[in-house]
């Protein structure tokens, strides 16, 4: 399922960053997970290149967690086809 | 530059931090922070902070006097101070840092282009120089964010520091070291919102009584990060352009001192290697409009610019507003 490329790719990234916690909840909140404003927006970019979206900005602030990510990038690839 | 070869030369640098040295241990006691969170988020150890009561013009005062000195004079005949925290909304502040300055009844207006503001005054008053309204320029960078952050802002606390900069040009040749060869400058007011003090001008009168919070600095951070890097090295490029230089001719670029992962990564989107990317933000913070004219000093103090070298300078800033600007490095006696 794409929908599980997507979350593994999202959980990668963030396994990545110092003092993740151990345990990765989908509807935590970037910020509760230790992953800043920074942080996130490369991960919004490096999912961009990998899955040829684009995350306009006006919808930056409502991806909140990685339920949210994955749910935009599965439904713009869907638009797309 | 056109107007047979006539630029703004650049032949004084100076800058001022407050007194009071705030590291990320005094943040971690206030704040559920640590010096390693910060650092390794921002890159920045220390920042410095103004008193309740001392305001921007205080500061500019200090930075301004530094460059009239490092330049070796005690007339201009006009100051530009760029900042976003005026002593007062209404009227602006240079009239009196050139009062103060002892600069008598010269030319003095305000500009604001919040992080942009440095560069975006380099090109205004290389227009002023090479237009023939002023022979030499005392131009100011100063901020003293610190005086409209909310209070309860972790990250803004992290991120800020108050400081001025300043330099002085005097009308001379685009060739001689320290000629401003070339300028790029732009911005995109679609995302107004992203850089933003709502309440306090005519949108949100303060006339109307308080509005609570409204009238701090609000910042939408992955939307900043995102555009700073872009358009810092989109903007860096345009520069180069128009100069005639290739990215690896540059001996140093001096970006927007905002936080040490914009740099690298502005850095890095033009392939330009670590050392010649300059950072002062881990002493000083994100002074704002003071941040370029900081690290100038910084970098002349440290025997990082030496006469005749290219410097490509970039910012990026509340608007959105950007600008870059291209010159050689002058021979400066720095104090």
């Amino acid at each position: 399922m794409e929908t599980e490329r997507i979350h593994a790719v999202v959980l990668e990234f963030i396994r990545g960053l110092p003092d993740t916690p151990e345990r990765v909840s989908n509807s935590a909140s970037f910020e509760e997970l230790g992953v800043d404003s920074m942080s996130t927006m490369d991960l919004l970019v490096k999912v961009e290149k990998e899955f040829g979206v684009e995350v306009p900005d006006e919808r930056l602030p409502m991806i909140v967690n990685i339920q949210d990510l994955v749910n935009f990038v599965a439904s713009a690839q869907e638009v797309d086809r | 530059m056109n107007c047979a070869g006539v630029a703004a030369v650049l032949c004084g640098v100076g800058g001022y931090v407050p007194a009071s040295a705030v590291t990320n241990a005094d943040l971690a006691e206030k704040f559920d922070t640590s010096d390693e969170w910060i650092r390794t988020r921002t890159g920045i150890r220390r920042r410095y902070l103004v008193e309740r009561g001392e305001a921007t013009s205080d500061i500019a005062v200090a930075a301004g006097a530094a460059a009239l000195k490092s330049a070796g004079v005690d007339s201009v005949d006009l100051v530009v101070l760029a900042t976003t925290t005026p002593d007062h909304p209404c009227p602006a502040t240079a009239p009196a840092v050139a009062a103060r300055l002892g600069l008598g009844q010269v030319a003095a207006f305000d500009l604001s282009a919040v992080c942009s503001g440095f560069v975006y005054g380099l090109a205004t008053v290389a227009g002023f120089i090479t237009g023939g309204l002023a022979e030499r320029v005392l131009l100011i960078g100063a901020d003293t964010f610190s005086t409209i952050l909310d209070p309860a802002d972790r990250g803004a606390a992290a991120v800020f520091g108050d400081g001025a900069g300043a330099v002085v040009l005097r009308r001379g040749a685009a060739d001689e070291p320290g000629g401003l060869r070339a300028f790029d400058l732009g911005s995109d007011g679609d995302l107004t919102d992203v850089i933003m003090v709502r309440a306090g001008g005519s949108r949100y009168p303060l006339a109307d009584g308080p509005v609570t919070g409204e009238h701090r600095f609000t910042m939408q951070g992955r939307a900043v990060y995102r555009h700073a890097v872009r358009r810092m090295a989109g903007s860096a490029r345009a520069v180069l352009d128009r100069a005639g230089w290739a990215v690896g001719e540059v001996d140093l670029f001096v970006g927007h001192q905002a936080n040490r992962r914009i740099l690298d990564a502005v850095g890095a989107e033009l392939g330009v290697p670590a050392e010649r990317v300059f950072v002062n933000v881990d002493r000083v913070g994100n002074t704002v409009a003071a941040s370029i004219p900081l690290a100038l000093g910084d970098a002349a103090a440290a025997g990082v610019l030496e006469t005749g070298r290219k410097v490509v300078l970039t910012a990026f800033g509340g608007g959105v507003t950007w600008g870059s600007a291209a010159l050689t490095w002058p021979s400066l006696s720095m104090s």
